[in-house]
């Protein structure tokens, strides 16, 4: 398909070379990312990984005991533009059971800014809730 | 419900902390109404309209389109506290599907700006790249 007949919700989804299926490209941002917040009741730290022909994120939160580890979770890689196959952010998607968590994130500066949707299912009367916290690159 | 036993403790924030009580309700109030893209050339989110029931919000965006705009639709979607004692409305997020794609709106109020960051993902194989868009808007 040329890029006028794909379909379109936005004009911004239109690519303006003809689309080559690469894929968006995260190597870039593998590696362990450390919350600049160090007293967070949260995400303290998170490490993007390959996984398979993918990728996947390991976060460590904050608990009363020290931080622990949350599950391996698959990473959606996302791009700044339709035309660009560099990863430019992501997002990821946890569920425990009484909540859920979807994680989003952006790269702004060197700093990857990570937002947390947080949804409860277990009937606690908590009110869904977001978080916003922002993450360095630990030097290898 | 005794929370400090909750079966799977996912992190701190997910409680209150000692002494702090839940709200009654969350205050939708501030998310209501017309938000308008701040770049009036956008290729992008043209439009918001939000409307604040007692069931939560509902929420129809408008496309900038080549020949004027496109309605996605209307929808509920969820809305989040900015903290889990909070009683005052942080945003809203929810995909809209259209079938050769889905489109994931966030939304964060800040000050009288609603930021909106929408990931878009292709799932018809015409090899467009998935992206994120990151827009303002203002009433």
């Amino acid at each position: 398909m040329t890029p006028a007949e794909l379909p379109s919700i936005k004009r911004d989804d239109q690519p303006r070379v003809p689309a080559d299926g690469r894929g968006v490209d995260l190597t870039h941002l593998l590696g362990t990312w450390i919350n600049t917040y160090r007293a967070t009741r949260s995400i303290v730290c998170f490490t993007l990984r390959q996984n398979g022909s993918g990728y996947a994120i390991s976060a460590q939160v904050s608990g009363a005991d020290g931080a622990r580890s949350l599950d391996l979770a698959e990473v959606r890689p996302f791009s700044a533009n339709v035309d660009s196959a560099k990863a430019d952010g992501f997002s990821a998607q946890y569920d425990f059971g009484c909540l859920e968590m979807l994680l989003t994130a952006y790269c702004a500066k060197g700093l990857i800014v990570v937002s947390q949707y947080t949804r409860f299912k277990d009937g606690s009367g908590r009110p869904d809730y977001f978080n916003r916290e922002f993450f360095f690159k630990e030097e290898a | 419900m005794n929370l400090s036993n909750e079966a799977v403790p996912v992190n701190d924030e997910s409680r209150p902390e000692p002494g702090e009580n839940l709200a009654e309700r969350l205050d939708l109030s501030s998310l209501g109404g017309e938000w308008r893209n701040t770049n009036t050339e956008t290729r992008g989110i043209a439009q918001i309209d939000i409307r604040a029931e007692d069931a939560g919000l509902r929420v129809r965006v408008y496309g900038a389109g080549v020949a004027g705009v496109n309605d996605w639709g209307e929808r509920s979607v969820t809305a989040y506290a900015y903290r889990v004692t909070g009683d005052i409305v942080a945003g809203f997020e929810s995909t809209w599907d259209f079938g050769s794609q889905e489109a994931l709106v966030t939304a964060i109020h800040n000050r009288g700006v609603l930021v909106i960051h929408t990931y878009h993902r292709f799932k018809d194989g015409d090899g467009r790249s998935n992206f994120i868009s990151k827009e303002f808007f203002h009433q």
